[in-house]
C-alpha cells in the first residue's frame, strides 16, 4: 500500500540538531559577539550539508540511490549539479578571493541577510550585494562546467 | 588565475555592470586592450543571466528538507485504517502525516497522524511510544485536545486525535496582534491547560502558536501536549530531554527556520528542563498575542538562539494600552533564570484577571479567523539540544551497527573536561575536569544531579594530559584507576591510584610508571601503558593484583602507544601508535593477542585513527579523520569491515567508551582554537601576548623568513589543512597551497624563493617543496616526518626528524637530487633547527622521562654543544634558531606540566631563561622569530572540551 521509502523528516532534524547541538555546547566558548557566532553557524552548516551531500553520493547503491539535487532550488536549466560541487567550487573561490567565497556560504549556508553579513564580514552592504553578484556568477559559470 | 588577476576582473566586471549593454562592448574592449582572455574571461562572467535570481536564492537549508526527505509517497486519502476512514490531509508534521478520518463506530471525525515508518520500524522506541501515549491519554481538560488511542494496521502506526477544527493561533496572528481582552482570554484557557497537566507532571514541552487552535466559538484547545517527548526520549529518563519542534517554512524567500523561537533558554542550552519551561513558552506566546511580534525572533536558528540566550524580550513594544498585570506577568515568565521564573502557571491567573480595570472597548467585529487555505507548514520536530541525534539515522542501516537515538552533553562548563569512563552499568561517569583549577577526577550521575569531586582534598596530582588512556572503572564499578602522583612529587613520571567509586575515600597506589590501566572483561588481569615519551611507550599485562608484569608491546622510537583496550572476549588487547609529531599524523590502530603475539594493523591511514573501543557485541569504534582536519567517530562492523563515519560537524570526537551493556556511549568532545599569537622577547611577570589571527581559522606553525619578512603559515580557514602566506603581522592573508591533502609544517627557503612542507599527498607522507608563488609543487622525499623541517643556510639540504627503533633519528635530504642520508647523532634526536648564521643545528636528544639534552651538531656529525638542563622539560619540544644565530626560543611540551616557552642563549652562565609558561590545555604549535628579533609568532593550540552521552534506547 505504501512506498518503500517514507517520508521521513527525522533526518532534516538530525542535521539542524546536531548543528545547534554543537553550537549551543560552545556556549562557553565566550563568542565575541553575534556576527561570530553567525559565522561559525554558516560555516557548521556547510560542513555538515556537504558531509551529508557526499554521503548520499556514495551511497549510490541499491534503488534508493537518490543523487543530492539542487536541480529546483538552483533553478539551473537542464543541469544537475550538487552541493558537493557547489563546495569545491567555493573552496576555488575562497583561493582567488576569499571574501567573496565568504559572502557566499553566510548567505547560501548560513541564510544571512544582506545586512547581517556585511556585519559579519565588517564591510557595506552594498559592497555585500556587489560581491554576492560576482560570485553568484562566476559559480554558476564554474558549475555549468 | 592569481588573485591579483581576479582582482581585475572583478574590478572590471562591476564598472562593465554599470554601464549600459551597449556600451559594454567598447568599453571592455578600451580596458582589456589586447588582453583577450581578459575580456573573455569578464564576458562570460557578464553573461551569466541576471535573471538568475534564484540561483543560490534560498538558504541551503531551506532546501535541506529535499536534500534528506525522500519523495512525497501517496497519502492515505481514501484508504481505511481499522474502524477509520481516512478522508483527507490536513497537514504533514515532524511527527507524519495528519488526515482527518472518519470513526465508523462512534460515529465522529477524528485527526489521524500517522507515524513516519522510520519511526515504526523500531519496535523497542514504538512500545516506549504508546506507553507515553497511554499516558497523556488519561489527561482529560476541556483545553487539552484529547488523545482517543493508539492504531496499528498492516505495519502502520497511528494516533488517533481529537479533531480540532479552526485555525491555529499562528495563523490569526500572521495578521496582526489580537485585542488585549481577547488575548487574556485565550491565555486564561491556556494557562489552565497547562495547570492541568502540570498537576499531573506532564509538560508540554512544545508550546507554541501553532500547536494552539482557537475554535470559531472562541474555545482554546492545545494540541501535541507531551508528544515532543514522546516521540524522542525515553519514558524512564528523568533527566528529560528538552524538545522543542522546528518548523522549516518554505514559503518564505530567505526564512531558514521558523519557530525555535518559544524555547525556553534552558532548553536552547540543552539542559533539563520542567514545567518551567511551558511557563517561557507560555509567556513568549503571550508576547506574540499582544504585540503581534515573536518575543524572540531571527532570520536563522542561530539568531534566534542568540536572541533567547543573550537579550530580554523588549516590553517597549507593548501597546500602551497593556495593562500592569499583563506586563507584571510577562515579566515573571520571560525570566531567563528560571529559578527566579514564575514557578506555577496556576499564579498567572491573578495577573490575567487584572485586566478587569481596562476598559473593555474593543469592537464587536467579526471574528472569523478561518483562512481557507492555512499554509502547511512543513513542520519538523526538531528534538533540540541534547535530544536525540539521530546519529545512525544518516547512515544505511545495517544489522549490526549500534544505533543510538540521542545525544547528551552530560558537562558544559568553561572548564575543560576530558578522559571520561562509563561506569558498568551505565548509569554514571568519571572524567577528570579542571573546574576547580587544578585537575580532578569528577563523578556525575548521567540522570542528574550535581557532579562530585573525588580528589579535591586527597593530596593527589594528576597526570593532565588525557590521551594516553584517560580513567577507567574497574569491572564491578568500585573502584576508578587514574594516573597521578603525590602532591609536591617531583618525580618525572606517575603511576596508576586507585579511588573507591563512585563516592570517593582513600586513594591507595596501585602500579608505578602506568597510565591508561584497564580491566579485561572478566577482572583477571589488567593491560597498562609504560610511558616512553618520544622513546615510545610500552604496553604491559599483568595479573589483576599488579603481579607478574610482562611488555605485551615494545616500545617504537618515536612512536606513542597509548589506549590499550580489551576486546569483549578477553582474548585481544586493542592499542593505537601516533607518529611523535604534533599532530599525531599518521597513526594506526593495532591488536595484539593478550597471551603475546605480533601486533595486527586494524586500521591504517595517512592521518589519525584513534582510541579504539571493541563494542560488546563485536565491531570497533574509533575515532579518525580520514577526509578532514577533526576526529569523528566511526564504526568498523565485524562482518563486512567497511567504516561508517557515526558523527559530522565542527570539532573532534575523541576518547568514546561505552557501558557494559552497549546502551550508553561517552565521548569527549573538543572544540579547538588555534590562532597565531606574538609576544615580545622581554622577561616579565606577565608577558603582553598579542593575538595576530582569531582561533576559528585554524592557523598553527608560522615560519618568518628572513629575507622577505613574509610568513607562511598552515591553516584550516578553508576547511582542509593547506599552507597560507600572510604578512609578518598576520594580515594580507594568501593561499599558498589547496589540495586535498594535509599541507602542513611549512618552512621558508632561505632566499624565500621556495617552502618545504610535510604532506600526506599521495596517501603517503612525505617531504614537499613549493615555489613561494605556489607554483610546480614536487615531492622531494617520501618519509614520515616527526616535527619541524629546517634548511641549511645555503639553502641546499632540509633536516628532519623520523621515527627509529628505539629513538627517534635525525635525517637530512638534499633539495636538488633528493638524497638522503643519516645525520649520524649517538642517541638519535628530534625537533632541528638549523642555525641561519653557520653549520649548526640544534636539536633535542629524548634520554629518558623527563630527561631531555639539548644539543648542537654539524651537518657532517660533529657534536658541539650538549646540555641537560636542569630547570625546563624540554620533551616533546621544538626549537627556533633567533636571526642572529646566537640565541635559540625552545619550547616544551612535557606530558607532566604545562607547555614553556624559554630563552636559550648558550654561551650564557645562565642559558635557559623561561620567557613564559602556559596554563592547562594550551600548547604551541610551532615557532619563529621576528626578523628583528625582538618577539616570537607561535601557533598556541587550546583545547576546550565537554563530555557528551550518546544513548540507545533498551
Amino acid at each position: 500500500m505504501r512506498g518503500e521509502r517514507p517520508r521521513d523528516s527525522f533526518q532534516a532534524t538530525a542535521l539542524v540538531h546536531e548543528a545547534y547541538l554543537r553550537l549551543v555546547g560552545t556556549q562557553h566558548v565566550n563568542w565575541q559577539n553575534r556576527a561570530h557566532f553567525l559565522a561559525m553557524a554558516a560555516r557548521l552548516m556547510r560542513r555538515i550539508l556537504v558531509d551529508l551531500a557526499r554521503a548520499r553520493q556514495y551511497q549510490k547503491r541499491g534503488g534508493g540511490a537518490l543523487r543530492v539535487s539542487l536541480t529546483d532550488a538552483l533553478s539551473v536549466p537542464h543541469k544537475t549539479e550538487d552541493l558537493v560541487a557547489l563546495d569545491s567550487a567555493l573552496c576555488a573561490l575562497a583561493e582567488l578571493d576569499e571574501r567573496r567565497s565568504r559572502v557566499v556560504e553566510l548567505r547560501f549556508f548560513g541564510g544571512l541577510s544582506v545586512e547581517e553579513t556585511a556585519a559579519v564580514l565588517r564591510i557595506s552592504p552594498e559592497t555585500v550585494m556587489r560581491d554576492w553578484k560576482l560570485a553568484r556568477a562566476w559559480l554558476r559559470r564554474e558549475l555549468r562546467r | 588565475m592569481t588573485p591579483e588577476r581576479w582582482q581585475q576582473v572583478s574590478r572590471i566586471y562591476h564598472d562593465a555592470l554599470a554601464r549600459d549593454s551597449r556600451e559594454r562592448v567598447s568599453f571592455l574592449r578600451e580596458v582589456c586592450r589586447d588582453d583577450e582572455a581578459l575580456q573573455q574571461e569578464v564576458e562570460s562572467l557578464l553573461a551569466e543571466p541576471a535573471s538568475a535570481e534564484n540561483f543560490l536564492g534560498k538558504p541551503a537549508l531551506a532546501m535541506s528538507a529535499g536534500l534528506v526527505d525522500d519523495p512525497a509517497e501517496p497519502p492515505l486519502t481514501g484508504q481505511r485504517l481499522g474502524a477509520y476512514h481516512i478522508l483527507d490531509l490536513i497537514g504533514v508534521g515532524g511527527m507524519g502525516e495528519v488526515y482527518r478520518a472518519r470513526d465508523t463506530k462512534l460515529g465522529r471525525d477524528v485527526a489521524v497522524k500517522v507515524l513516519p515508518r522510520l519511526f515504526s520500524a523500531d519496535r523497542e522506541r514504538l512500545a516506549r511510544f504508546e506507553r507515553e501515549a497511554r499516558l497523556l491519554a488519561s489527561l482529560n481538560h476541556p483545553h487539552i485536545a484529547a488523545i482517543y488511542g493508539f492504531e496499528e494496521t498492516a505495519g502502520i502506526h497511528a494516533l488517533v486525535l481529537e479533531l480540532v477544527d479552526g485555525p491555529t493561533l499562528a495563523d490569526r496572528l500572521q495578521r496582526g496582534p489580537l485585542p488585549i481582552t481577547q488575548a487574556v482570554r485565550i491565555a486564561r484557557q491556556i494557562a489552565e491547560a497547562l495547570e492541568a497537566a502540570h498537576e499531573r507532571g506532564i509538560v508540554h514541552r512544545d508550546l507554541k502558536p501553532q500547536n494552539i487552535k482557537v475554535k470559531p466559538d472562541g474555545t482554546v484547545k492545545v494540541l501535541d501536549f507531551g508528544l515532543a517527548k514522546a516521540a524522542t526520549a525515553a519514558a524512564n529518563d528523568s533527566d528529560v530531554s528538552p524538545i522543542s519542534t522546528t518548523s522549516i517554512d518554505g514559503t518564505r524567500e530567505g526564512v531558514i527556520l521558523g519557530t525555535t523561537s518559544y524555547m525556553s533558554p534552558e532548553q536552547s542550552r540543552g539542559r533539563a528542563v520542567d514545567k518551567r519551561t511551558d511557563i517561557w513558552a507560555f509567556g513568549c506566546v503571550l508576547y506574540e498575542m499582544v504585540t503581534g511580534r515573536a518575543a524572540f525572533a531571527g532570520e536563522t536558528i542561530s539568531d534566534t538562539i542568540a536572541a533567547i540566550l543573550g537579550r530580554d524580550a523588549d516590553l517597549s513594544k507593548l501597546p500602551a494600552t497593556t495593562p500592569p498585570g499583563v506586563r507584571r506577568l510577562l515579566r515573571r515568565c520571560l525570566d531567563k533564570d528560571p529559578k527566579r521564573r514564575l514557578r506555577d502557571i496556576g499564579d498567572a491567573q491573578p495577573d490575567l484577571d487584572d485586566v478587569g480595570s481596562i476598559p473593555a472597548t474593543e469592537s464587536r467585529g467579526r471574528t472569523t479567523w478561518w483562512t481557507p487555505g492555512w499554509a502547511v507548514v512543513l513542520a519538523i520536530g526538531v528534538a533540540i539540544g541534547g535530544a536525540g541525534v539521530w546519529l545512525t539515522r544518516l547512515l544505511p542501516r545495517r544489522e549490526v551497527q549500534p544505533s543510538f537515538s540521542r545525544a547528551l552533553r552530560l558537562t558544559t562548563t568553561p572548564a575543560h573536561e576530558f578522559g571520561p569512563a562509563i561506569s558498568p552499568d551505565g548509569k554514571w561517569v568519571a572524567y577528570l575536569s579542571d573546574a576547580r583549577g587544578p585537575t580532578d577526577v569528577w563523578v556525575k550521575f548521567i540522570a542528574g544531579g550535581e557532579p562530585a569531586n573525588l580528589t579535591a582534598s586527597i593530596g593527589l596530582e594528576i597526570q593532565v594530559r588525557s590521551a594516553i588512556g584517560g580513567l577507567e572503572i574497574s569491572p564491578e564499578g568500585s573502584s576508578i584507576a587514574v594516573q597521578a602522583r603525590e602532591k609536591g612529587s617531583r618525580a618525572p613520571t606517575f603511576d596508576t591510584w586507585l579511588i573507591p567509586a563512585p563516592l570517593g575515600g582513600t586513594p591507595r597506589k596501585f602500579v608505578e610508571t602506568a597510565g591508561a590501566l584497564r580491566w579485561s572483561p572478566d577482572g583477571t588481569r589488567i593491560a597498562y601503558v609504560r610511558p616512553g615519551e618520544t622513546r615510545g611507550d610500552a604496553i604491559v599485562v599483568a595479573d589483576a593484583d599488579g603481579g607478574n608484569p610482562r611488555d605485551l608491546v615494545a616500545a617504537r622510537g618515536g612512536w606513542h602507544t597509548h589506549w590499550p583496550a580489551w576486546s569483549a572476549d578477553g582474548r585481544f588487547v586493542y592499542f593505537f601508535q601516533t607518529i611523535a609529531t604534533w599532530n599525531g599524523e599518521p597513526s594506526e590502530i593495532l591488536r595484539v593477542p593478550a597471551s603475546g603475539g605480533e601486533p595486527q594493523i586494524v586500521v591504517h591511514t595517512t592521518r589519525r585513527a584513534l582510541f579504539p573501543l571493541p563494542n560488546v557485541n563485536g565491531g570497533l569504534f574509533y575515532a579518525a579523520n580520514p577526509n578532514g582536519v577533526d576526529l569523528d567517530l566511526w564504526w568498523l562492523p565485524s562482518i563486512n569491515k567497511e567504516p561508517q563515519r557515526l558523527t559530522t560537524g565542527i570539532g573532534e570526537y575523541a576518547e568514546p567508551r561505552i557501558s557494559s551493556d552497549g546502551r550508553r556511549l561517552v565521548s569527549t568532545l573538543i572544540e579547538y582554537r588555534r590562532a597565531l599569537v606574538s609576544m615580545p622577547v622581554v622577561f616579565e611577570e606577565s608577558p603582553r601576548l598579542r593575538h595576530l589571527t582569531d582561533g576559528f581559522g585554524g592557523d598553527l606553525e608560522p615560519c618568518i623568513s628572513l629575507s622577505s619578512g613574509r610568513m607562511v603559515l598552515s591553516s584550516s580557514r578553508s576547511g582542509n589543512r593547506n599552507l597560507w602566506t600572510a604578512d609578518e603581522n598576520g594580515t594580507n592573508l594568501r593561499p599558498l597551497t589547496s589540495d586535498a591533502a594535509i599541507d602542513e609544517r611549512p618552512s621558508f627557503s632561505p632566499d624565500a624563493r621556495q617552502v618545504a612542507f610535510v604532506s600526506d599527498r599521495g596517501g603517503e607522507h612525505g617531504i614537499w617543496v613549493v615555489k613561494s608563488d605556489g607554483a610546480a609543487p614536487r615531492r622531494l622525499a617520501s618519509t614520515p616526518v616527526l616535527d619541524a623541517l629546517t634548511w641549511s643556510p645555503d639553502g641546499q639540504l632540509i633536516a628532519y626528524a623520523v621515527p627509529g627503533g628505539d629513538a627517534p633519528r635525525l635525517s637530512i635530504v638534499g633539495v636538488n637530487d633528493g638524497a638522503m642520508h643519516k645525520l649520524p647523532t649517538p642517541n638519535g634526536g628530534h625537533s632541528p633547527s638549523w642555525s641561519p648564521r653557520g653549520d649548526v643545528i640544534a636539536y633535542l636528544e629524548p634520554r629518558g622521562p623527563g630527561r631531555t639534552y639539548l644539543k648542537f651538531v654539524s651537518s657532517r656529525g660533529q657534536v658541539l654543544y650538549s646540555r641537560l638542563p636542569d630547570g625546563p622539560a624540554l620533551t616533546n619540544g621544538f626549537l627556533a634558531w633567533a636571526p642572529d644565530g646566537k640565541r635559540l626560543a625552545a619550547v616544551g611540551v612535557p606530558g607532566s606540566a604545562n607547555a614553556s616557552v624559554w630563552i636559550v642563549e648558550p654561551e650564557s652562565s645562565e642559558p635557559f631563561r623561561k620567557l613564559i609558561e602556559f596554563s592547562g590545555e594550551v600548547r604551541p604549535r610551532g615557532i619563529t622569530w621576528s626578523r628583528d628579533g625582538s618577539s616570537l609568532i607561535f601557533g598556541r593550540q587550546e583545547a576546550l572540551s565537554d563530555l557528551v552521552v550518546f544513548e540507545r534506547p533498551e
